[in-house]
C-alpha cells in the first residue's frame, strides 16, 4: 500500500481492481491464439490467432467499468468510473490521466506479452510492437466514449463509430506477411486521435465532477433486472391474478422473456441489414460477416443467460428476496423461469435463422467479392447455403421434427445450464472459478497433445485418441454420480416430488428417442452421453436454485 | 347545535375524546401510565360515571402503543372497578364509585408531596420550612385571584 | 400450552468465520408483538431470514406454524408477510401491478383493504417501483406484506431511514395487525422507544446471543435506574454492587442495576452516599447497561 502519492495510490487501485482480470485475459488471449495456430490451416492460422489477440486486448477493463453499475448487456453505465476521486484533493487531470494512461498501457502491454509468448512457441511472426500504436490510439478514445460522457447515445454510437475505422486501418495496414506498416499520415492521425480523446475526456469529467453532466439513474441503490427497464415496460400486459402459476408466467415474460425476444428481433434485423448495406457497400461487407457468423452463438449464450436472475451489486452476489419469499415451490419456480426463457431464445433463434436464411439470399451480388479470394479467405457462404439446403431438404419429415426437438432440448439445456451455473457462482464462487477452468485447461492439453503427437515420435495419434476416450468416459461417469446425487438431494430436502422427477427425466427421453431414431447415423455413446447432461442438469437446476434460496 | 354534531361524528368516527398521553423517559410502565391517568381522570370528574371509553384498537392506534397493553390497562381497571365492560358494547366508566375518586385524589396529592419532600431535603429545608412556605405561597396565591377579580368588576362597569 | 407460532431452539450460523448466531433460541405465541433489539451485527436479521427460509439451519432447528421453512416454503410463506430491511421490490413493476402480482399468490387478499391503505398513504398506482422515494418504497412493501392478512407479520427495521409519517403509517398497521383477528407481530428496530411502546416482549441480542428476552413490563422490572448522591468526590466511578452502568461525575452519580435493590441499597451507604431516587430502567438504559460499548466493567464485589 502506497502512501503519500496520488498517482501512485491511483496505480495501485487500478492494478487491484484488474489483476483477475489481466490474468485471466493474458490466459484466454494466449490459449484461443495457440488454438487457431495449431487447428486452422496455415494461411488462415495467423490472420486468426493475430485478430483473437487484438479482439481481447482491445476492450476496456471490465472491472472498472462495472464501478458505475449497470449491466454487461448494456455496457455498463458510461460515466467516469473512479467518481469517488471527485472529492479527493487531486486535479482532474491527474486522475484522468492516470486512468487512461493505465488503461491503455497495461492492454498494450499484455497484447505485446502474448503476442511474443505466441511467436516464440510456434515460430510465427505475429505483429508485435508495430500494433502498439493503434492500440494505444484506440483504447484513449475508447475510454473517452465511455468515460467522458454519461449520454449512453453517445457511448453506443461513439464506439462503433470508433471501432470500424480502426479495425479497417489496421486491415489495410497488414501486408501479406501479417506485417502491419502504417504510414506516417496513419500513425499522426492515431497520435491526434489519441490526444483528442484525452482532451474530451478531462472536459467531459470535468463537467462531471463540477456536477454539470446530467445523471443517470438517481437512486444509486437502484438494482436493475438484468434488463433495461425501458425495454421491459415497452410491453404492457396486465398481470393475471387467477392463480400463482399465470402470475409467475407473466412475470418472467415481463422480466426477461419478451426483452429477449425483442432483442433477438433486432440482432435479426441488423445482420439483415448489414448484409443488405453489403450489397452496394463493399466496406461494409467486412462488418457484415463477423455479426452474422457470430450472430447466433452470442444469442444463444447472451440472451440465454442467467434465467434465475441472480444480481450482482457492489460485489454481492444474490437471488431477489422479494422472489425468493413468494409462497411458489423451488422446483415450479426453477421450471418456468428455464421453460419462459428458452421458449423466447427458440422463437429468436428462429427469427436470426431465418432472416440469416434471407440475407444469404443477398450474396448473389457479392459473388466477385468472394471470387476476389479476398484476404480473410472466409468460407464461401453461398455454397455452404447451397449445401445447406440439399442436406436438409433430404431428410424425411419426421427427420426434421426430431432435429427439430433435438435442437429445443439442447437450447433448454444451454439455458437450465447457465442459470445453474450462476446460482452456484452466487453459492460457491470459488469452487465455481475453479471448476470453470476445467474445459480451456482440456483444451488446452488437447492441443498439446495433438501438437506433440504431430512432431513427436514417442507419441503417436493413437495417444490422443485414447485421450479422448479416457476423457469421455470419466466424464459420463461423473455426470451420472453427480445426477443420482442431485437426485437424491433433491428428494431428500424435499425440493424434487416425484412428479419433478418424472418431468425432468421425459425431457432427456425425448432428446434420447429424436437421436435415435431421427439422426441419419446416430453414434449411440455420444447420444448417451447427452442424455446423462441433459438428466444431470435438469436436477441441477432446481437444486442449485434452492440453494441459493434458502442460503 | 354544531358543537352536538360534531361531536357525534367524532364519536361516530371512533376519534377518541380521551386525553392520554405516554411519556417513555419516567420509567413508569405504559400499561400503568395509562391505568393512572385515567384514574385521575374519573377522579378529576372529565371522565363522568356511564361515558364510553373509546375501543382498544382505537386507543392503540391513537397512542402508538401495541393493543394488548391497552388490553392489561383496560383489564386492571375493570378489576380496580373504575370500568366496566358491556358485552359487546365496549368499556364504560362505572357508576358512582366516590370511594374511588377520594382514594385517588389523596393518591396523586401524595405523590406530589413525596416529590417536594425528597426536593425539599435534598436542597437542606426541613418540614417546618415547607410548610412555611406553603402557606406564604397560598397567601400570594390569594391575593392574585383577589386583584384579579377586582379588575374584573373595573372593566365590567 | 399455546401453540407457538414460531419455535427456534439453539440455533445457530456462521459466515466464514464469524458467529452470526450461537445457540439462539426464542418462541413466539398468537397475538403478540415481539420486538427484537440489538446493535449493528447483533444478528436480529440473520434469526429473522432464518424464519423465513432464506437461510438455513446449520444447527439447531425453526419451525413457523409447526412447518420447516426451508422444506415447505409454500405452507409457510402463504401465512407470512415480510417487509425486508432493503425494501426489495422489482425495480420495473408499476404499483397495481405488484398488488395484483403478489394477490395471484394468496387466497386471502383482501382488495379493500388493499386499497384503503393506497388512498391512506396517497401512493400512485401507475408509478414504478424505481421511481419511489424510500419512503413510499416502504410504505407498497407494507401494503404487500399486509394486505393478505397474514397469520405472522415480519418487519425488519421497518422504520430505517423514514420519516415520522411514514413511521406512523407502519406503527398503525402493527397495531392493527394485532388488534384485528389476533394475528403475530415480529419486528426488529434500532429506536428503543418505539420498541418499547409496540412490544409487548423483548428479545435482546448482542454478538449473536440472546442476553435477555422476556415480557417488557418484566423484563424492566429488573432492572432499576437510581440516582446517588456521595459525600466524597469520586474521580473513577465507585464500585458498586449489582450495578451494570455508571454514569456521571464527582458527586452525582446514575446508576443502572439488577438484582436485589437492597443489596444495592447497602453498597451505597458502605461508601457513604444515599440512593435520591429509584426507578424501572428504561428499554434504553437497559440497552445500554448489556450491550453499549461504553459499559463500564464491574467487578463483582
Amino acid at each position: 500500500m502506497t502512501r503519500n502519492s496520488p498517482i501512485a495510490a491511483m496505480l495501485w487501485e487500478n492494478w487491484r481492481l484488474t489483476r483477475v482480470e489481466a490474468a485471466q485475459r493474458l490466459a484466454v488471449g494466449i490459449v484461443a491464439a495457440s488454438a487457431a495456430l495449431s487447428l486452422a490451416n496455415p494461411n488462415l492460422g495467423p490472420t486468426v490467432a493475430f485478430w483473437t489477440l487484438i479482439t481481447v486486448h482491445s476492450m476496456i477493463w471490465l472491472s472498472i467499468a462495472k464501478l458505475n453499475g449497470g449491466r454487461f448487456m448494456d455496457g455498463y453505465k458510461p460515466g467516469f468510473a473512479f467518481y469517488l476521486l471527485y472529492t479527493r484533493p487531486v486535479r482532474t487531470i491527474t486522475f484522468v490521466a492516470v486512468a487512461m494512461a493505465y488503461d491503455a498501457i497495461s492492454c498494450t502491454l499484455l497484447y505485446v506479452a502474448s503476442a511474443a509468448i505466441v511467436n516464440h512457441a510456434f515460430g510465427q511472426s505475429l505483429p508485435v510492437f508495430s500494433v502498439t500504436l493503434a492500440l494505444v490510439s484506440y483504447h484513449l478514445a475508447y475510454a473517452c466514449c465511455q468515460w467522458a460522457t454519461r449520454n449512453r447515445a453517445v457511448q453506443w454510437l461513439g464506439a462503433i463509430a470508433f471501432s470500424i475505422p480502426m479495425i479497417i486501418l489496421l486491415r489495410n495496414g497488414l501486408t501479406a506477411s501479417l506485417q502491419v506498416e502504417l504510414s506516417a499520415v496513419e500513425n499522426i492521425v492515431f497520435i491526434l486521435i489519441g490526444v483528442a480523446s484525452f482532451v474530451l475526456t478531462v472536459a467531459g469529467v470535468a463537467r462531471q465532477r463540477r456536477g454539470d453532466a446530467v445523471a443517470t439513474a438517481s437512486q444509486p441503490r437502484a438494482v436493475s433486472g438484468a434488463y433495461p427497464n425501458w425495454l421491459i415496460n415497452a410491453f404492457r400486459l396486465p398481470c393475471p391474478s387467477a392463480s400463482a402459476t399465470r402470475a409467475q408466467l407473466w412475470f418472467e415474460l415481463r422480466s426477461s422473456g419478451l426483452p429477449v425476444l425483442t432483442i433477438g428481433l433486432v440482432v435479426a434485423l441488423v445482420i439483415f441489414l448489414a448484409v443488405a448495406i453489403g450489397a452496394p457497400v463493399a466496406v461494409a461487407r467486412n462488418v457484415a460477416i463477423p455479426i452474422a457468423m457470430f450472430a447466433v452463438i452470442v444469442a444463444v449464450f447472451g440472451l440465454g443467460n442467467n434465467a434465475f436472475g441472480i444480481r450482482r451489486k457492489q460485489g454481492r452476489i444474490y437471488a431477489s428476496a422479494f422472489e425468493s419469499t413468494l409462497p411458489c415451490r423451488t422446483a415450479q419456480l426453477a421450471g418456468l423461469k428455464v421453460l419462459v426463457r428458452t421458449a423466447c431464445l427458440l422463437f429468436a433463434l428462429i427469427v436470426i435463422g431465418a432472416c440469416l436464411w434471407a440475407s444469404s439470399s443477398f450474396l448473389n451480388s457479392w459473388g466477385e467479392w468472394l471470387a476476389d479470394g479476398n484476404k480473410d479467405a472466409l468460407p464461401d457462404l453461398l455454397k455452404l447455403r447451397q449445401k445447406f439446403s440439399r442436406e436438409f431438404g433430404n431428410l424425411t419429415g419426421y427427420a426434421q421434427a426430431a432435429l427439430a426437438v433435438i435442437a429445443a432440448i439442447l437450447v433448454a439445456a444451454v439455458v437450465a445450464w447457465q442459470a445453474a451455473r450462476e446460482a452456484l457462482r452466487a453459492r460457491f464462487p470459488r469452487l465455481l472459478l475453479a471448476w470453470q477452468w476445467l474445459p480451456p485447461l482440456w483444451v488446452l492439453a488437447f492441443i498439446l497433445l495433438s501438437v506433440a503427437a504431430k512432431h513427436s515420435t514417442v507419441l503417436s495419434p493413437a495417444t490422443v485418441h485414447t485421450f479422448f476416450l479416457a476423457s469421455f468416459w470419466t466424464s459420463s461417469a461423473a455426470i451420472l454420480l453427480a445426477a443420482i446425487y442431485l437426485l437424491w438431494n433433491g428428494i431428500r430436502e424435499r425440493v424434487l416430488t416425484i412428479r419433478d422427477v418424472c418431468a425432468a427425466m421425459l425431457v432427456p427421453a425425448a432428446l434420447g428417442i429424436a437421436w435415435f431414431t431421427g439422426m441419419p447415423a446416430p453414434s449411440v455413446t455420444g447420444m448417451l452421453w447427452l442424455v446423462l447432461l441433459t438428466l444431470m442438469i435438469g436436477f441441477l437446476a432446481p437444486w442449485s436454485l434452492s440453494r441459493v434460496r434458502h442460503t | 347545535m354544531y358543537h352536538c354534531t360534531r361531536t357525534l361524528q367524532l364519536a361516530q368516527s371512533e376519534e377518541s375524546t380521551v386525553d392520554i398521553s405516554i411519556n417513555l423517559t419516567d420509567g413508569v410502565p405504559i400499561y400503568r401510565q395509562i391505568v393512572n391517568q385515567v384514574k385521575y381522570l374519573v377522579a378529576s370528574g372529565l371522565l363522568r360515571p356511564g361515558e364510553e371509553l373509546p375501543p382498544i384498537r382505537t386507543l392503540a392506534l391513537q397512542l402508538k402503543v401495541t393493543p394488548n397493553t391497552i388490553v392489561k390497562a383496560y383489564g386492571e381497571l375493570e378489576i380496580s372497578g373504575v370500568l366496566q365492560k358491556r358485552h359487546g358494547s365496549g368499556t364504560f366508566v362505572s357508576d358512582a364509585r366516590p370511594q374511588l375518586a377520594v382514594r385517588e385524589r389523596r393518591r396523586v396529592i401524595e405523590q406530589r408531596i413525596d416529590a417536594l419532600l425528597a426536593e425539599a431535603h435534598q436542597l437542606n429545608y426541613t418540614a417546618d420550612d415547607i410548610l412555611r412556605m406553603v402557606r406564604e405561597r397560598k397567601a400570594a396565591m390569594d391575593e392574585n385571584v383577589a386583584e384579579a377579580a377586582e379588575e374584573n368588576k373595573e372593566k365590567g362597569r | 400450552m399455546e401453540q407457538s407460532i414460531v419455535d427456534v431452539s439453539n440455533l445457530s450460523r456462521t459466515f466464514g468465520d464469524k458467529a452470526a448466531l450461537d445457540d439462539v433460541s426464542f418462541r413466539a405465541t398468537a397475538g403478540q408483538v415481539y420486538g427484537l433489539v440489538g446493535s449493528n451485527g447483533a444478528g436480529k436479521t440473520t434469526l429473522l431470514k432464518h424464519l423465513l427460509g432464506l437461510l438455513r439451519a446449520a444447527s439447531g432447528s425453526v419451525r413457523v406454524f409447526g412447518l420447516d421453512p426451508v422444506r415447505d416454503p409454500v405452507g409457510v410463506l402463504g401465512r407470512v408477510g415480510y417487509l425486508s430491511e432493503e425494501r426489495e421490490l422489482p425495480e420495473w413493476m408499476r404499483i397495481d401491478e405488484l398488488m395484483r402480482y403478489t394477490q395471484a399468490y394468496h387466497q386471502t387478499w383482501d382488495a379493500a383493504y388493499a386499497r384503503e391503505l393506497l388512498e391512506t398513504f396517497a401512493l400512485d398506482p401507475a408509478k414504478k417501483v424505481k421511481d419511489l422515494s424510500k419512503g413510499m418504497r416502504a410504505q407498497a412493501g407494507l401494503i404487500v406484506a399486509v394486505a393478505h392478512r397474514p397469520a405472522l407479520l415480519i418487519l425488519d427495521e421497518p422504520s430505517s431511514g423514514l420519516d415520522a409519517v411514514v413511521r406512523r403509517d407502519i406503527l398503525d398497521a402493527i397495531v392493527r395487525a394485532v388488534a384485528d383477528d389476533g394475528r403475530t407481530v415480529i419486528f426488529s428496530s434500532h429506536l428503543l422507544d418505539e420498541v418499547e411502546r409496540m412490544s409487548d416482549h423483548v428479545t435482546l441480542m448482542h454478538q449473536g446471543r440472546v442476553t435477555l428476552s422476556g415480557a417488557l413490563d418484566e423484563v424492566r422490572r429488573q432492572y432499576q435506574r437510581s440516582r446517588v448522591h456521595f459525600a466524597e468526590n469520586f474521580v473513577q466511578p465507585p464500585v458498586l454492587e449489582t450495578a451494570l452502568l455508571i454514569e456521571g461525575g464527582g458527586r452525582a452519580w446514575s446508576v443502572v442495576h439488577s438484582g436485589a435493590p437492597e443489596k444495592f441499597r447497602q453498597s451505597v451507604l458502605a461508601r457513604g452516599g444515599e440512593v435520591v431516587e429509584s426507578r424501572d430502567a428504561t428499554l434504553e438504559e437497559i440497552f445500554m447497561a448489556r450491550a453499549g460499548r461504553s459499559r463500564q466493567q464491574m467487578e463483582a464485589a
